[in-house]
């Protein structure tokens, strides 16, 4: 594949990726493997470039103190072991079912998404369990919208740890960032509020993705000649995409984003299916 | 319109404007080691892509690196890089490795933190199995 491809590929990756709030992992892998690229080098190719990402946002989130470093740290425990399993896995594997697998998990996302969004009522406040109130993990943050402090009591920690071991294992198998699903997870289980889960998964992504690349590594399927453009060009992307998405509307970057979603994660398993 | 007003769009790369608490010690080292091996990273890529380009009017690189964990991999770039004349992909090397070893430099900087600013041994130990299971990664693979 030339260069002039893969950066644009890459590029557009990770300008679609920004615009619908997740990583480029996501649209970078059909891509690679629509123009011949096997899945394998793609997904870990795609896991290095997470890091990238992920660790360009998390620096900006733990500065403005909107990421709960403590809860982020503990919950790292869980997904490095998940990803290490499901980047061993992927290796494992032969490429018929990661590509169907790969499929359901675009449209998995697609559905948590769109489900997420509508949940718009306050979560009701309550004490935390003795666990979680152990860990220390309250905390708090200054709200733009409302001008206001917000202090919040995360919940149900001792759920929340093995729940990721299964999120940090479905990063590790696709080489994605399993964005969507870590912040459903904690909002849904940990109770901690949207703003907070987003910065908080950003931190956790860059460390699975570690995990998932060692493994990737061992393997030799790591190309530094192919993974060198997507890391600049899914930078690049995500770069421009932040910008753009200040001038569209939320509403019709984030259909687009659903739509494309959609498609992929269906044309990945027929891909698998009519292998 | 303004992302505080939907924070499922809150997007990468983006500082929050406003009256945030002040930064601490921790979130200055992390945010700084963050985007510090991002910048880096990408710098060096980009330097081993441009000197690439200009001796060898070509912006594609054709070799493979054998399986190896990433210690070897850094290690091996860095002896290689320092001992013999460099070359465009040592650069580039050197670009990826930084980056694998950003998330790492991370989360030895809040073992420490933990360990001695802190002094909070429950994320001594938390911090202690993620940074023990990365070095098993990085060392082992």
């Amino acid at each position: 594949m030339s260069f002039i491809t893969l950066i644009l590929i890459s590029s557009l990756a990770g300008l679609i990726g920004a615009l619908g709030g997740m990583g480029g992992g996501t649209l970078l892998i059909p891509a690679l493997t629509a123009l011949g690229m096997d899945i394998k080098h793609a997904i870990a190719i795609s896991m290095v470039s997470v890091i990238a990402t992920s660790s360009g946002a998390a620096a900006a989130y733990v500065h403005d103190r909107l990421t709960n470093l403590r809860a982020g740290m503990f919950l790292e425990m869980f997904t490095i072991l998940g990803a290490i399993a499901g980047a061993s896995l992927t290796i494992a594997l032969p490429q018929r079912p990661l590509f169907i697998a790969f499929g359901a998990v675009l449209i998995l996302s697609w559905a948590s998404t769109t489900w997420r969004r509508r949940q718009d009522d306050p979560k009701p406040e309550k004490a935390a369990d003795h666990f979680t109130a152990a860990l220390g993990l309250a905390g708090s943050y200054y709200d733009l919208a409302d001008r206001t402090q917000i202090e919040y009591q995360p919940q149900r920690a001792g759920v929340a740890g093995p729940t990721m071991l299964l999120v940090g294992a479905v990063a590790g198998l696709f080489g994605v960032g399993a964005g969507a699903l870590k912040v459903l997870v904690l909002e849904e289980i940990l109770k901690l509020p949207t703003k907070v889960a987003t910065s908080t998964s950003n931190l956790i992504i860059g460390v699975t993705a570690l995990a998932g690349s060692s493994v990737y590594l061992a393997a030799g399927l790591i190309d530094p000649g192919t993974t060198a453009p997507v890391i600049l060009g899914v930078l690049a992307g995500a770069l421009v995409g932040t910008r753009l998405l200040n001038r569209l509307s939320n509403r019709r970057a984030q259909q687009l984003f659903m739509m494309i979603l959609l498609v992929l994660g269906g044309e990945m398993i027929l891909r698998g299916v009519f292998r | 319109m303004s992302r505080e007003g939907n924070p499922t769009r809150f997007s990468p790369f983006s500082k929050q404007k406003g009256p945030a608490l002040p930064t601490g010690l921790i979130e200055r080292m992390i945010g700084g080691v963050l985007l510090g091996g991002v910048l880096l990273s990408s710098a060096l890529i980009l330097a081993g892509l441009g000197w690439h380009c200009i001796r060898y009017h070509d912006l594609t690189f054709k070799y493979l690196i054998s399986a190896s964990t990433v210690f070897q991999f850094f290690s091996h770039d860095l002896s290689s890089f320092v001992s013999s004349p460099p070359r465009p992909r040592d650069l580039l090397n050197l670009g990826i490795a930084v980056l694998l070893l950003t998330p790492y430099v991370r989360v030895a900087i809040s073992f420490f933190y933990f360990l001695l600013v802190e002094r909070s041994w429950r994320f001594t130990l938390i911090t202690g199995f993620v940074i023990s299971v990365l070095t098993w990664g990085i060392l082992r693979g």
